[in-house]
């Protein structure tokens, strides 16, 4: 019963932190030369769904915070550091990748980066950058992949002068490699429009 | 008349021009025009399940139950074949009387095989009658198919034809029903009224798999972070040789296949007899099939 298997079910077990509104555990980090940006993504609900009969968190703060380590320097060098966007090459953005989801990442710049647009940037306002996290747990409770879904969302500055709206949402699978939490699978958006036409509907696909 | 209508006409011709004009051209004040969009650009990657492309999972249902002695036999049996690139897949069924060479045991049904070797024996017994090399099993029994629907709060099976059996429990009308365990489970060991008896129950069993894909894909398009309860919980439920890092890779894959793009069929067979006992011989047909599936993993035609 291969899809129930693969499939399974859903005995929730949710060890929550409730709410969206922590910080996350580093430090804010300030970029931006001319327009100094204080940016830290903020840790929202993080829960656990467990193999074993008994669940414990133990180990969960320390998971929570390798990735945040991930997704948080993943932000910064596709939205927030103009020193690393490189034209919108993003040369180091996806370091926390596998090595398959990285290749693949490299194809899906305009998803998970600020894309072509990067050239015309000066610098990125980020108004909004939270996630939250579910975390399998395996029978001895050690969390063994991690499912964080960003939102993130901010005003990009032109170098004419001009602001265009920026909103990205991305599901990052992660895994504990050699002691880091690496992304090995992802869907992501994101959308860039002017500013004027902020709120009109995006196309749906 | 005519001069009012080409008035009309320029009209018309204007307030379009002058909407696309708002639409795609840049802000005064902007020299270049710059390729924003409107549109949501989307990207995403699953890595491979296995390192092979198509992979093979044989599903396996014991009819092991609490506090009977079983047989401890396969009551049920489907090959899986998944086409991840091509997001499609393919579930064969074997009814479980079919009468098959079995590694190391001679010729018997197919089911026995489990009870003579556990799910190795099983995968090497189709692996020797199809060609296909299988990559992983999943071994389930009753209980665990009925808690594992519950766990993931029901399934939506499209029933094909009025079912009224005391025996199996199966009592549903045509058409998609939601279903929790017991009643899936019923829908599934139902023999009695279906086309060919076992025949019909093996295809039977492959609509319950479409119908927890179509469960699976709705929740992980609503939220991907639903598959690690699928995956928590199904891995109390079943036995595999798969690693939680596998069923990911696998439910990754699985949550990408559309429904209406895999192919749902029981192995050609007719009803026979070996001895005194009642059997299935899968027919030469079947060897097209095999050959088929071995190419991509889908069927072709």
């Amino acid at each position: 019963m291969l899809v129930l298997a693969t499939l399974g079910g859903a005995v929730w077990f949710t060890l929550a932190r409730e709410g969206g509104a922590e910080p996350g555990p580093v430090s804010p980090t300030t970029v931006g030369g001319d327009h100094p940006v204080e940016f830290e993504l903020r840790t929202g609900r993080v829960s656990v769904r467990s193999v074993a009969a008994e669940v414990s968190r133990e180990g969960i703060d320390a998971a929570t915070e390798g990735v945040h380590a991930t997704v948080q320097a993943l932000y910064m060098g596709a939205f927030v550091d103009p020193a690393r966007w490189d034209g919108g090459a993003f040369p180091d953005a996806f370091q926390g990748f596998e090595k398959g989801a990285a290749e693949r990442a490299r194809r899906d710049l305009d998803a998970l980066t600020l894309g072509s647009v990067a050239g015309e940037l000066e610098w990125v306002e980020p108004s909004t950058g939270r996630y939250s996290i579910v975390f399998l747990l395996d029978g001895q409770n050690r969390p063994v992949t991690a499912v964080a879904g960003v939102v993130f969302r901010g005003i990009g500055h032109l170098k004419d002068g001009e602001t265009v709206s920026i909103s990205n949402g991305a599901d990052l699978f992660l895994r504990p490699v050699d002691g880091a939490w690496r992304v090995f699978s992802y869907t992501a958006s994101t959308q860039i429009a002017p500013s004027s036409t902020a709120g009109q509907e995006e196309t749906p696909q | 008349m005519r001069r009012a209508l080409l008035a009309l006409s320029a009209l018309v011709t204007t307030l379009l021009v002058a909407s696309v004009t708002l639409h795609t051209a840049p802000p005064p004040a902007r020299a270049e025009p710059v390729a924003f969009s409107l549109h949501r650009v989307r990207g995403s990657y699953a890595p491979p399940p296995s390192a092979r492309t198509p992979f093979t999972v044989l599903a396996i249902g014991s009819d092991y139950r609490p506090n009977e002695t079983p047989c401890g036999c396969a009551d049920s049996l489907h090959l899986i074949t998944v086409n991840p690139a091509k997001q499609g897949a393919t579930i064969l069924g074997f009814p479980r009387d079919s009468w098959v060479p079995i590694p190391g045991h001679g010729s018997n049904r197919i089911n026995t095989s489990l009870k003579s070797g556990g799910p190795e024996l099983v995968v090497a017994t189709v692996q020797q009658l199809t060609g296909i090399q299988i990559d992983y099993y999943l071994l389930t029994d009753f209980e665990g198919f009925s808690r594992a629907v519950d766990g993931i709060g029901g399934i939506v099976v499209d029933v094909p034809y009025a079912m009224g059996d005391p025996y199996s429990g199966a009592y549903f009308e045509p058409g998609p029903v939601h279903m929790m365990g017991g009643e899936a489970l019923s829908f599934a060991r139902n023999r009695h009224g279906t086309p060919g008896g076992d025949i019909g129950r093996s295809e039977n069993q492959g609509l319950v798999f479409l119908g927890a894909l179509e469960k699976l894909r709705r929740d992980f398009r609503q939220d991907p972070a639903l598959l690690v309860g699928w995956i928590a919980v199904g891995n109390r439920y079943l036995r595999t040789d798969l690693s939680l890092a596998d069923l990911t890779r696998v439910g990754l894959a699985a949550a990408r296949i559309d429904p209406a793009r895999v192919r749902n069929l029981v192995v050609p067979s007719s009803i026979g007899s070996v001895g005194s006992a009642s059997v299935v011989f899968i027919t030469d047909a079947a060897q097209s099939i095999y050959a088929d599936l071995r190419d991509d993993g889908l069927l072709s035609g």
